[in-house]
């Protein structure tokens, strides 16, 4: 025992890196790694908690199936139509904030910190805040709306919208997503125009340039891959989006907001069956590791 | 001359009007959260944009229902999450920026990874694990889960902020005489502090406001304050006032955050971004 105890102390001491990195490799190993292996073994048994019957390895059958079901091309055509509406109005309305905020002046410091408040509280607190402001009877919003217009929305109905034909539903879960992450969508170009040259800002301001010549050949040329960043943070990020739609719609009314983060919590947790739903997580797994190579490729190419 | 200076501070003002009315409009949903928890129950429905009327009874119900547990269980699995977190990733940061380790390049990959990965795909096999040894619905279970969650980002963000450091600073203190732990605990960690706060941000607030992990795994006493707004629903719909409430108690301690903080968050933001 005293043997064995000098050497580990020999070990630690000839490889203290090793030692220091120990307990965080062990920690995500059990709680990271190895999960995520066992999900993928899982992903290719038939393995439902109600069924009690035995596990029984189907090969790739759980994929074929999810890949041939109309349900879940259904989850992914939403789920795209989501992703890309939502990236519009991030950028578009991330991009104005960001050239309205871009030169000095007194309180801007303040504007951006306050602007930080949405991405920092809860997506939960937010969405359900939100439930109240589009509530038909008593949300704020209708009340407006009825104010201004005398029309009242069912925000959270299947009624289709002006916007493609999108449920009602499906635009509230937009508009709360982007709410929570058009600031970040702001910093991140604030961040890209600070990488433009101060003295290519000053030579256009004495040049008299107009404005959307400034945008054309001065800031879109610099922050191209800072957007191209940018939607592929936001890509990742969508494909997860699960709390507010749980708290704002829980995928419903019916199925219309049933983005495919819910998809997956209700095959794995309302009809407990592990298999298809490790199968498809491990399908978006490989769709955003896709996406991702893509939009690293751009950028490593913008990069020289 | 004249004219057009008078022109450009127009412009300019303009600017700074209409985006004062924008961050206004935008910022709107928090001004009815926060008076929405103040009104009486009347008034809420006969008058929805001002508050005439300053009530707590909106706090006193939701104490009644159990909001208060509910915070401190958040308290006790931040705490718990972001305390055992720094302490391994700032061994496991010392490591990584001073030694020449197999697999740091894998390490800022992996990172990445996690940010890739659904949460919900990750919660399927820790819910099995977690009912298999007992750790489904304890704060212990909790702790480690979040731990696990904010380590690489924490380790990643401290290893940056040692990188900035010379390593003759450690050599010398090391050839004088001095251990391993002296230059980490006297030397290092002060001069990181700054990295080390950033880090405890992050982490607290991305564990304060987590949901997938919180939903599957905490118990009916360790429920944290997103489960509980989650699971909130009246007889007879929605008791807003009381909702209100809970979310005041909820966000007030980030919006604090956010402005205490600013610089530190700014810099986690835009992380591995700009930073290369």
């Amino acid at each position: 025992m005293k043997l064995s105890g000098r050497s580990f102390k020999n070990f630690i001491s000839k490889h203290p890196a090793w030692f220091m990195v120990l307990p965080s490799l062990l920690i995500l190993l059990a709680l990271n790694i190895f999960p995520l292996i066992w999900s993928l073994g899982v992903s290719f048994y038939k393995f439902n908690l109600i069924i009690k019957e035995p596990l029984r390895y189907v090969g790739g059958q759980n994929y074929l199936e999810l890949l041939t079901s109309p349900e879940a091309w259904d989850r992914f055509i939403k789920t795209g139509a989501y992703i890309l509406i939502s990236m519009l109005i991030q950028l578009v309305l991330g991009f104005s904030l960001a050239l309205l905020l871009a030169e000095e002046f007194k309180g801007r410091r303040l504007l951006t910190t306050i602007l930080m408040i949405p991405l920092m509280i809860a997506p939960v607190a937010s969405a359900l805040f939100f439930r109240y402001l589009l509530d038909y009877n008593f949300g704020p919003i209708n009340a407006i709306l009825e104010k201004l217009f005398g029309i009242r929305i069912y925000w959270l109905g299947a009624d289709p919208s002006p916007i493609f034909g999108l449920p009602y539903a499906l635009i509230s879960v937009i508009l709360v997503e982007s709410w929570i992450w058009t600031p970040f969508v702001m910093y991140l170009i604030l961040a890209g125009m600070g990488a433009i040259p101060s003295d290519l800002w000053e030579q256009a301001e004495v040049d008299g340039l107009s404005f959307w010549y400034k945008l054309r050949y001065l800031i879109l040329p610099y922050i191209k891959p800072m957007i191209a960043l940018i939607l592929m943070f936001r890509l990742m990020d969508s494909l997860k989006t699960f709390d507010t739609v749980y708290v704002l719609t829980a995928g419903g009314p019916g199925t219309t907001t049933e983005l495919i983060s819910v998809y997956i919590y209700k095959l794995a947790f309302i009809e407990w069956d592990f298999g298809s739903a490790t199968a498809l997580s491990y399908l978006v797994i490989v769709l955003v590791i896709f996406m991702t190579n893509v939009f690293m490729r751009y950028l490593i190419l913008k990069r020289g | 001359m004249v004219e057009s200076l008078l022109l450009y501070k127009i412009k300019k003002y303009l600017r700074v009007i209409i985006l004062v009315i924008l961050i206004l409009a935008y910022l709107s949903p928090l001004y009815w959260i926060f008076t929405t928890a103040f009104k009486t129950r009347s008034e809420m429905f006969a008058n929805p944009f001002y508050l005439t009327q300053v009530t707590l009874e909106n706090f006193e119900e939701a104490a009644r229902y159990g909001a208060f547990d509910a915070i401190t269980n958040s308290v006790i699995i931040t705490v718990g999450g972001v305390g055992l977190a720094l302490v391994l990733s700032v061994f496991a940061a010392y490591a990584f920026s001073r030694y020449a380790l197999r697999g740091k390049n894998i390490l800022m990959f992996y990172i990445l990874s996690t940010r890739m990965m659904p949460p919900i795909a990750l919660v399927i096999p820790i819910f099995m694990m977690f009912q298999k040894f007992g750790l489904k619905g304890t704060y212990a279970g909790l702790i480690l889960m979040y731990a696990t969650i904010s380590l690489p980002f924490s380790i990643w963000m401290i290893k940056s902020f040692i990188d900035d450091i010379p390593k003759d600073i450690d050599q010398a203190a090391i050839l004088d005489g001095h251990s391993l732990t002296y230059v980490l605990f006297k030397i290092v960690i002060p001069m990181v502090l700054p990295g080390i706060v950033a880090s405890i941000v992050f982490s607290a607030i991305t564990i304060w406001n987590e949901f997938v992990f919180a939903l599957l795994l905490s118990g009916i006493n360790t429920r944290p304050t997103s489960v509980l707004l989650s699971s909130i629903r009246g007889e007879r719909g929605f008791n807003w006032g009381r909702i209100a409430a809970i979310e005041v108690v909820y966000i007030l301690p980030i919006i604090i955050f956010v402005f205490l903080v600013q610089k530190h968050l700014l810099r986690g933001l835009t992380f591995g971004t700009v930073r290369r």
